[in-house]
């Protein structure tokens, strides 16, 4: 670097700092983009210099659900072996808020010469931002976790995203990556493996083998889906969504038996046990995730793979996930006076099915329930995909149902075509969240599923009142 | 002595829900089931998809938007039923016609690839994604349509095709915030018989009772029509007090005042 560049490169790091610094000191938030924004301005090729800085020792993690959560336990893993790890870990994942993960991470990893070589960064990557990310950071491990409808508003249709990953890595201008992790289940995601094949990259699947966890029909996105040949694509089961065993009915590929196999899969109120088989080895690893739901399992599998990748062996990865803890609004516990407050983060249809089916078959029943809707730019402006999402499995598993955020008009009007009585409705979130606690009988848990931004202000408000420290810290 | 509706049902035919939902238009189906439970009135859905056969009748008939890729999939299935819906359209059937769906309800589209699919020719229209490429209609819309006293008529849009209406097809609303066919003439949809044809999701008919209303009192009018055993005291109670109603004008509204002030 030359002397102005480095000057130039030093400064947009500084005031890079100060804005974060001013936003977490002035404004409500934590500042985690402002930094990157504010750095990417002064030297627009901040980035690059980062992560020449970060040596390509850089996992990056995608996909439409997951992403915070896989990437969490990577960290972990990675921490555990002993590594520093930089992440984006409150989940600002376009490029700016890797920028700022970098900035906001000078205080506690210590980027010195000597410390490079135990520093690890886990990146959770925007599906739409990954091609113009990966050129300029050349990551290691370019983890897949899936693909399904999200914000049509803002990313456009998926098929476009789906072959935008595969033109970025068949890119001849961009370093290959050591190994790609894909979900074998989602049939989306096989130009990619296919790719790896082709081009001799280690290509890690993951994948689900036990049919006792396979969904029915009622929670599935109702959706056919297609091959790129144009045919149909064929399932024999599906686990959730569009994940599942799939085969294309016109030309010859199928799901893949995964490198990384969950084969039995336990799902508890408060746990899930699992037995994982490993391509080509006799063993299998047991372990127990402190977490719910059949898509944290998907996290667990792109998680362990990811670190095999990185050259840890999964058996060396479950001490850290059997550790892990969650991560912020999802799935996250709070207890306020005698009621415990449950937040669940679902943004997309697929991803509310989940968190539905999960509350109705592994919670304590009738639900105690607060739903909020909003449509800030991070939530998608659209809200039609509320009609999309399966409220009607809600039907006789409830006591109480409460509707709030921005858009609650039109989440309570979806609970009423599903058949579902609410309680009441408003749009104050603060207001809803004391009344629906007041409301939740004493030692119930008051489950809160919201979409992103009003997740952030349900946490915030439910952090402040227990003492634990906001999600930037 | 009243006859039992539920002998009768009113036949509805939601086409491709399977593909073409991705801007989740199935909520219209939703919307169409729940008011007609409300009314007392018996539905038979059918969920009709590629390779399959059109029922002999139908009352009502829902398609929603998909992909390109998923357009172009259903567009050659849906020429060969074409002929059996064009001659229910004129017979006065009730249908709902959504984006993509609206597209394949015109004359022809002209792709993003520069394909051009034949439509089934319900609407006088044609529809075309510019060749300039990225300039899709994306937001909030308010149009006001004037058939049957419906008024404001709310939704989300996004397509990347622009429709342009025949010199026989009268539009559906007019546009007061967004887009609408294609962003200049101030056009929404399109208005034949008992179809119509729109760029709104939302999903539209859930959160628009009044021409859910106006759809379903066209579907039993069809039913009656053809079977005069059908209870026609449901169209009576259409005009009653709804939940679903109440909460769909009460949605209305708020989403209006929204979507205004954000302007």
């Amino acid at each position: 670097m030359g002397i102005f560049k480095l000057i130039r490169f030093k400064l947009a790091i500084c005031l890079g700092k100060c804005a974060a610094f001013f936003s977490q000191v002035f404004g409500r938030g934590g500042g985690t983009a402002i930094s990157g924004l504010v750095a990417t301005f002064i030297e627009p090729n901040v980035l690059r210099q980062i992560s020449k800085i970060l040596s390509r020792d850089v996992i990056f993690v995608t996909g439409t659900n997951g992403k915070t959560g896989t990437s969490s336990l990577i960290s972990q893993i990675l921490r555990l072996k002993g590594s520093s790890v930089l992440s984006n870990s409150s989940g600002s994942n376009m490029a700016r808020g890797v920028v700022s993960a970098y900035i906001s991470s000078l205080d506690t990893v210590r980027i010195s010469k000597k410390h490079r070589k135990r520093l690890s960064s886990v990146f959770e990557v925007d599906e739409a931002v990954v091609p113009g990310l990966s050129s300029q950071m050349d990551p290691k491990i370019e983890v897949f976790l899936n693909l399904s409808r999200d914000q049509l508003d803002r990313y456009g249709e998926i098929d476009s995203i789906a072959s935008s990953w595969v033109q970025s890595l068949s890119s001849e201008s961009k370093i290959a990556p050591d190994a790609l992790v894909v979900n074998a289940d989602d049939s989306k995601l096989f130009p990619l493996i296919d790719l790896g094949r082709k081009n001799s990259i280690r290509t890690i699947t993951f994948g689900l083998g036990d049919p006792s966890v396979a969904s029915g029909n009622a929670s599935d996105v109702h959706e056919r889906d297609f091959c790129s040949c144009g045919s149909d694509i064929r399932y024999e089961l599906k686990y959730m969504g569009q994940l599942g065993i799939w085969s294309c009915s016109g030309c010859d590929i199928e799901r893949p038996i995964p490198d990384v196999l969950a084969a039995k899969v336990t799902l508890e109120n408060d746990r899930i046990i699992l037995k994982i088989r490993l391509a080509g080895q006799p063993e299998v690893l047991d372990l127990t995730v402190h977490q719910q739901g059949l898509y944290s399992v998907y996290n667990v599998l792109a998680a362990i793979s990811a670190a095999w990748g990185y050259g840890i062996h999964p058996a060396d990865s479950i001490r850290a996930i059997e550790s892990a803890t969650g991560v912020f609004g999802r799935q996250e516990e709070f207890l306020v006076a005698n009621v415990k407050a449950k937040v669940w983060l679902a943004k997309n249809p697929q991803g509310l099915n989940e968190v539905l089916r999960t509350l109705t078959e592994t919670a304590e029943l009738p639900l105690n329930l607060l739903l909020v809707l909003n449509d800030g730019i991070q939530d998608g402006k659209d809200v039609s995909w509320i009609y999309d999402a399966n409220f009607e499995i809600l039907e006789g598993k409830y006591k109480l149902l409460m509707c709030s955020g921005s858009r609650s008009h039109n989440l309570s009007l979806r609970c009423v075509v599903a058949g579902l009585d609410v309680g009441m409705s408003d749009p104050d979130i603060m207001g809803m969240l004391d009344f629906s606690l007041d409301r939740t009988p004493h030692t119930e848990t008051l489950n809160i599923v919201t979409t992103y931004t009003g997740m952030i202000e349900i946490r915030e408000n439910l952090a402040k009142r227990t003492g634990i420290p906001p999600y930037w810290k | 002595m009243s006859k039992s509706n539920s002998l009768l049902s009113l036949r509805v035919v939601s086409l491709y829900e399977d593909v073409l939902n991705i801007y989740s238009d199935r909520g219209n189906r939703l919307a169409v089931e729940a008011r007609a439970a409300e009314l007392e009135v018996s539905v038979d859905v059918e969920l009709i998809s590629i390779g399959d056969q059109l029922p002999i009748d139908a009352d009502l008939v829902l398609i929603g938007g998909g992909q390109d890729r998923e357009q172009a999939i259903v567009s050659m299935d849906l020429l060969a039923k074409g002929g059996t819906l064009r001659k229910w359209a004129a017979d006065d059937v009730a249908m709902l016609a959504v984006c993509g769906g609206f597209q394949l309800f015109g004359r022809w589209f002209r792709n993003s690839e520069g394909v051009f699919l034949k439509g089934i020719d319900v609407f006088d229209c044609v529809s075309i994604v510019p060749a300039s490429g990225n300039s899709r209609l994306v937001g909030d819309v308010i149009s006001e349509s004037s058939i049957d006293n419906l008024g404001m008529i709310v939704g989300y849009e996004n397509h990347g095709g622009q429709t342009f209406l025949g010199s026989s097809a009268l539009p559906f609303a007019k546009i007061q915030v967004g887009f609408g066919n294609n962003g200049v003439d101030g056009t929404e949809g399109a208005r034949r018989n008992s179809c119509v044809g729109t760029y709104l999701h939302g999903s539209v008919l859930p959160n628009n009772s009044q021409l859910l209303d106006w759809l379903l009192a066209r579907a039993i009018a069809h039913r009656i029509s053809q079977d005069g055993e059908f209870d026609s005291m449901a169209l009576e109670r259409i005009s009653e007090y709804s939940e679903l109603g109440a909460a769909s004008e009460y949605a209305r509204k708020l989403t209006s005042t929204i979507v205004r002030e954000e302007q």
